[in-house]
């Protein structure tokens, strides 16, 4: 689908200026700050970080399964199809959650009930919903194994989590995940407990389904490669921030912030002459500590005076459109930087 | 649907852990503070009975016989909880009968303490057949029930002050080697140990001086706790007759004997009885309270304001389930 | 599974056996049977032609195999209070201890799941705070003092209950609310702290971004999970219950083995003693037993093995 169809289409999924605190033994911790991102129907978005940078929590967020009562969302909105999910009862929320929007996560087995057969739980989508029987939620959960690819459904529907390997866990998770059709799906480090060639089925799968659906699809992952194939766009996160945005081209080819200039410079490549791994000098700020001006500056390499005084906002690259766009002060420059 | 519980002054989260922080958190948390306040003073009579009772425990009065509280007596003084059928004064019997309760329960919970830890130690650090047997013994006896055992043994071997301490201490001394054999486990694979060893430290020096001190907090928490269930297992066994005897006074022992006067001079067997309540009551609150500390995640949220039996019975259990 | 329920069978004849050795030497050895039972100005005649009787000047190691032979077999000799085998006296009133037992459990566990469970669905309600006091006064509540003064306001003030006995379903009811207060508090406590442990595992959250309410995640799926710490508190409660009944059954003269062991000392009564010790402690075992096979029953990993 080409970009200018997409801006016709309004968003499924909206987030806007979303922070989320946890208070701890050492004070109040903010895991997001300020977070904003749109999904579509059909298209997918890649949100990129390392851990503790706030890419699950803001998903959490979403779903409304954040760790109460240590974390508060404390301020921005959440609209899925003009409705704003934050105001909403939790009742009503229990209703959009698997229906409309639906979440995997990382680790199957704990994500999973443990003294369940895989059965019960896919069904159990459908007895929660749509007031299916048993019986009848049961043919359905076969029906899903198939289509996830899990050989041998009819008899598999009876087995518990732990007799399963970890990708056709995932594969469960997955099943119950699109078992209602719904619009979005939330994808957590879906591959990163697998092995690598697991990973590329898997994603694989995804893809599939999605445009089967026509599902607006956020992945969340630390992983360069392995959302490379599926993504349109590529939100990058940064303690707690969005650093930069853009099409998938546009930020891997062309990054315009230090940060994604680093991750993908660090990245071994086989197609270059092999040069020492360049990784990202220094380490992510602890959550409890507040850095003035740019919270990447310690590690910047552009890293120029007013780095340490003012926070760059993200904002809009030149001609690019309002959907590339990035926080950093030298944004142009790095932006041309090859 | 996240929602916030907190209480406390507004603040970044960050709390200092000090002697005035802990009063005002005192302060805050009245039931705690009760426990004690009453504990406190509960030591003080305890310790000091013989000379702050009103009247002597034991002057019997046949005019003054079964008399409801705030009964004037002869020498001028309330009989402020009244008197019983011998018309001694039941306050100064119920002081004087704390310090037998008191006394069994801290006395019972030391010996079974000691023999437990000990009995914890060794099988926790040399593993082996040691550990196998001491183990398999605490399990057959942890099976058993208490007051049953108690009543078996102190029938064999009589009654009297001495003999219920040991008998009750032989009942409870199991639960210390559990929690102390755990500990311990965990405890001899951290690499402060293998330190010790390598500098040449024997396997003595290396339980007393490295091991034991990591235990006392929580052996601390466990042994109020268990002087509260030594002293309900001691008023138990004087109320069937078969712990402190006549005319020795214990707290049980007023229950029962005012238990036939219950209709007519229902203060006898109301305040003693209450007495041990309190006593336990407040032991197991102090004990909550002990725990809560101790751990840093449920101190810190007392210090923010939460009560403790809320921060604490939200948590996770204490030693007992931590086998 | 059918491994797991033969190990821990074995396992409880072991226990068992070891509690027949130990109620031997306490019996036998370290106390003097003949003196424990007679009087202290008896006459030297009467001790011995006791000791015959008893069998006591046999070697320990011959008396021991008798006694445990007997214990098997069930014969403890006869009571010296009722001139009756001691078997059957324990047996005939381990119905009413039973009973009230069950009565009590009956109370005590229903209500505990619940309350916890609601405390777990409604933080800081009242069944949160009531959990808390429960699970405070359980742990240090005197049950004959608490039952004395029940019997205080219900029997003597008001006049609803019997003060004491064996008869219909009024005089179970105080006796077994009484019993029932320390169980109640302590597995309402560890309901809610197992249930919030449950609650914050990560396929609880998984099954919340389900669509799942938060209700039906505690009721259905915590509880379920819960349920392995509940059962095996409940189990460990069974015997505290079986210690609070022989008091309890002093207080309200409810015609039980615990009444029964307490008329048996005041009496001086070995065989009887050992009687009713043993069969109680049969009972702990089993209940024990009971506990391990229900928890081997719902952990899907032991049952499929």
């Amino acid at each position: 689908m080409s970009d200018q169809l997409f801006k016709t289409v309004a968003p499924l999924l909206e987030v806007d200026n979303l922070s989320v605190e946890f208070q701890t033994m050492e004070g109040v911790v903010r895991a997001v700050t300020g977070l904003s991102y749109a999904v579509k129907a059909g298209e997918t978005i890649a949100i990129l970080g390392e851990s503790g940078s706030g890419k699950s929590v803001s998903a959490e967020a979403v779903l409304g399964i954040i760790d109460a009562p240590a974390g508060r969302i404390t301020s921005g909105t959440i609209r899925f199809n003009g409705q704003e999910l934050l105001r909403m009862s939790p009742k009503e929320r229990s209703r959009i959650n698997g229906e409309h929007v639906a979440m995997i996560f990382q680790d199957a087995l704990a994500a999973l009930n443990p003294s369940q057969t895989v059965g019960d739980q896919i069904g159990e989508m459908f007895r929660l919903h749509r007031g299916m029987g048993r019986r009848e939620a049961f043919m359905r959960a076969i029906e899903l194994m198939d289509k996830v690819r899990i050989p041998a459904a009819a008899q598999r529907v009876h087995a518990y989590p732990h007799e399963f390997s970890g990708g056709m866990r995932q594969r469960v998770m997955i099943a119950s995940a699109i078992a209602l059709d719904p619009e979005v799906l939330i994808a957590d480090e879906p591959t990163t407990a697998l092995d690598v060639t697991v990973q590329a089925q898997i994603m694989e799968l995804l893809g599939e389904l999605q445009s089967e659906g026509n599902m607006g699809l956020v992945l969340i992952s630390h992983d360069l490669g392995v959302v490379a194939d599926v993504a349109d766009r590529v939100l990058v996160m940064y303690a707690g921030r969005a650093v930069e945005q853009g099409t998938l081209r546009e930020v891997y080819r062309t990054p315009a912030h230090p940060y994604t200039a680093g991750l993908i410079n660090s990245i071994p490549r086989l197609d270059r002459p092999s040069h020492r791994l360049q990784p990202i000098e220094g380490t992510p700020p602890s959550p409890h500590t507040t850095i003035a001006g740019c919270p990447f500056h310690p590690r910047c390499p552009w890293r120029i005076k007013i780095c340490t005084e003012a926070l760059p906002a993200m904002e809009q690259i030149g001609a690019h459109g309002p959907d590339r766009a990035s926080a950093c002060h030298r944004k142009n420059e790095v932006l041309l930087h090859v | 649907m996240t929602e916030s519980t907190d209480e406390g002054p507004p603040h970044n989260g960050k709390v200092h852990f000090g002697f005035r922080t802990i009063m005002a958190g005192l302060l805050r948390d009245p039931v705690t503070l009760f426990a004690c306040l009453f504990l406190a003073f509960l030591a003080i009579v305890a310790v000091f009975a013989p000379w702050l009772v009103p009247h002597d425990p034991m002057a019997q009065s046949l005019a003054l016989r079964n008399r409801p509280p705030l009964t004037p007596s002869e020498n001028g003084f309330l009989h402020l909880l009244g008197t019983d059928a011998l018309g001694r004064d039941l306050l100064s019997r119920l002081m004087m009968g704390a310090q037998v309760s008191v006394s069994i329960g801290v006395l019972g919970a030391v010996v079974s303490g000691s023999f437990g830890v000990i009995m914890g130690l060794i099988a926790g650090y040399y593993r082996g057949w040691a550990d196998d047997l001491i183990m398999r013994f605490v399990d057959v006896m942890l099976g058993f029930p208490t007051l049953l055992v108690a009543l078996f043994v102190l029938f064999v071997v009589g009654g009297g002050y001495v003999n219920l301490v040991l008998v009750l201490a032989l009942t409870r001394w199991m639960i210390y080697a559990r929690v102390t054999r755990g500990m311990t486990l965990a405890l001899r694979e951290e690499p402060f140990v293998d330190g010790a060893r390598a500098v040449g430290a024997g396997d003595f020096r290396i339980i007393t001086r490295h091991i034991l001190p990591n235990l006392l907090a929580p052996l601390l928490v466990l042994a109020t706790l268990e002087v509260a269930r030594l002293i309900l297992a001691e008023s138990a066994l004087s109320f069937l007759g078969f712990g402190i005897q006549p005319p020795a006074s214990s707290w049980g022992l007023e229950v029962s004997g005012g238990r036939s006067y219950i209709t007519t001079a229902w203060w006898l067997v109301s305040f003693s009885g209450a007495a041990i309540f309190l006593t336990a009551l407040s032991l197991n609150l102090f004990a909550t309270w002990l725990r809560a500390l101790s751990d840093p995640v449920q101190r810190w949220r007392w210090l923010l304001g939460k009560k403790v039996a809320v921060a604490v019975m939200n948590g996770t259990g204490g030693p007992e389930h931590r086998t | 599974m059918i491994r797991y329920v033969l190990r821990r069978s074995i396992h409880s004849i072991g226990v068992a056996f070891v509690v027949v050795v130990l109620v031997f030497l306490v019996g036998r050895m370290v106390g003097d049977p003949a003196r424990l039972m007679l009087p202290v100005d008896a006459l030297p005649e009467q001790f011995e032609s006791l000791r015959e009787r008893l069998g006591l000047n046999e070697p320990l190691l011959t008396q021991f195999f008798a006694f445990l032979g007997g214990a098997m077999s069930g014969d403890f000799g006869d009571s010296f209070w009722q001139k009756v085998p001691a078997l059957d006296l324990v047996l005939s009133r381990l119905p009413a201890t039973l009973l009230l037992a069950a009565a009590t459990m009956a109370i005590a566990l229903p209500s505990a799941i619940l309350l916890g469970a609601l405390a777990v669905h409604k933080p800081g309600s009242w069944a949160d705070r009531a959990v808390n006091v429960a699970s405070l006064s359980g742990v240090s509540i005197v049950d004959f003092w608490l039952g004395l003064m029940l019997i205080l306001i219900f029997s003597v003030q008001l006049g609803w209950l019997p003060t004491s006995g064996y008869g219909g379903i009024e005089y179970i009811v105080l006796p077994a609310v009484v019993l029932a207060a320390s169980p109640l508090g302590r597995i309402a406590q560890i309901t809610r702290s197992a249930l919030l442990d449950e609650m914050s595992k990560p396929y609880i959250r998984a099954a919340r971004a389900k669509g799942m309410t938060r209700r039906r995640a505690i009721f259905r799926h915590g509880l379920k999970n819960a349920f392995v710490p509940i059962i095996t508190m409940a189990g460990d409660e069974t015997t505290s219950v079986l210690n609070g009944a022989v008091v309890i059954e002093a207080v309200f003269a409810w015609p039980g083995v615990g009444l029964l062991l307490i008329q048996a000392i005041q009496r001086r009564d070995l065989p009887l003693i050992e009687a009713t010790v043993l069969v109680v402690a049969v009972l702990v075992i089993i209940t024990n037993l009971l506990v391990d096979l229900a928890y081997a029953y719902l952990n899907p990993r032991i049952r499929y093995s």
